[in-house]
């Protein structure tokens, strides 16, 4: 009498593991298109940034982004971009779009100010 | 999703990263890491204290792998019985509860990071093996702080980057635990068509 084949042996074992196969080649698929494409491309601003991470992430000066809070002076707040739009009645967008442009002049700025 | 969870951390601070730790230990899909790698930029950046966010992330993430413990532990007992005395799934059962006492330290310790996918189940699956509680929890320890140091510690240093950084991680997280789930499937396979040979 001959053997069954492996799938008719463990036909449940076998198809667990074609799956995990299948998702470790997605997640693999998926590493490399980030490595390749997305992790050396240039940050941009997000809504849930803080005023105080874009000024130490991004390189730019506090005084450049306190006036577009609508905050009162003082130290930078502990709050997302996305709560500070709300708090100006603007959209998170608005404010996001508002603080890349600070961050783009000042990248500009220290380029043409470099060696 | 991600960013409504991120700016949650401005919101409620350190009590959004215990949640995120305890929840995604017990399997919940909760970007925990990306979360981490947020407050290690935010710390970075000055506005939340290193201390307070390590002993939220690390105490949410004890206390999730200890209640994954204890489940497995007060309700994966009969389960795990049942597996035990199927004739199918008997033999496999009492090979992988074995070897996951005899290797509990890199079992538990790689789970917490490396592999941290698997994780969760790896915490129901101690319990429910009845693997001892001491060795468990000093292995839940040292792999949780590695997590947590890590990934904070990333977000310190890579602070613009994290999005990427976090999606970049996970998927090679996802890949290496679906390696090691069918390395280890391919094993039982291989041994039962061998024993089955013999």
């Amino acid at each position: 009498m001959t053997e069954a084949p492996a799938w008719q042996r463990h036909p449940v074992l076998l198809g667990v593991l074609a799956v995990t196969l299948a998702l470790g080649l997605l997640f693999l698929a998926h590493f490399g298109w980030m490595v390749t494409t997305r992790l050396g491309a240039e940050p941009r601003v997000e809504d849930w940034m803080t005023p105080r991470h874009v000024v130490h992430a991004f390189g730019v000066p506090e005084a450049v982004i306190a006036p577009l809070l609508g905050t009162p002076p003082g130290p930078l707040p502990f709050a997302s971009l996305r709560d500070l739009a709300a708090a100006q009645g603007k959209t998170p967008e608005a404010l996001v779009a508002e603080v890349q442009a600070q961050v783009d002049m000042a990248d500009g700025l220290s380029v043409e100010g470099g060696p | 999703m991600t960013d409504t969870l991120l700016a949650l951390v401005p919101q409620h601070g350190p009590l959004v990263l215990f949640l995120a730790t305890f929840l995604s230990c017990l399997a919940l899909p909760i970007p925990s890491s990306i979360l981490m790698l947020a407050a290690g930029a935010f710390v970075a950046s000055g506005d939340l204290a290193a201390a307070t966010v390590v002993a939220a992330a690390l105490g949410g993430a004890l206390i999730g792998d200890q209640a994954g413990y204890g489940l497995g532990r007060v309700g994966g007992g009969g389960f795990w019985q049942r597996l035990l005395d199927s004739p199918r799934s008997g033999g496999i059962a009492r090979r992988a509860g074995s070897a996951l006492r005899r290797r509990v330290f890199p079992t538990v310790y790689f789970s917490r990071w490396l592999f941290s996918a698997l994780g969760p189940y790896v915490n129901f699956a101690a319990g429910a093996a009845r693997v001892g509680w001491p060795g468990f929890s000093i292995a839940s320890l040292l792999g949780e702080a590695t997590w947590v140091g890590l990934y904070v510690g990333l977000g310190f240093l890579f602070a613009a980057r994290i999005e990427t950084l976090g999606a970049t991680v996970s998927s090679a997280i996802g890949a290496l635990a679906a390696a090691v789930v069918a390395l280890l499937l391919g094993r039982m396979i291989w041994r039962n068509r061998r024993k089955k040979a013999a």
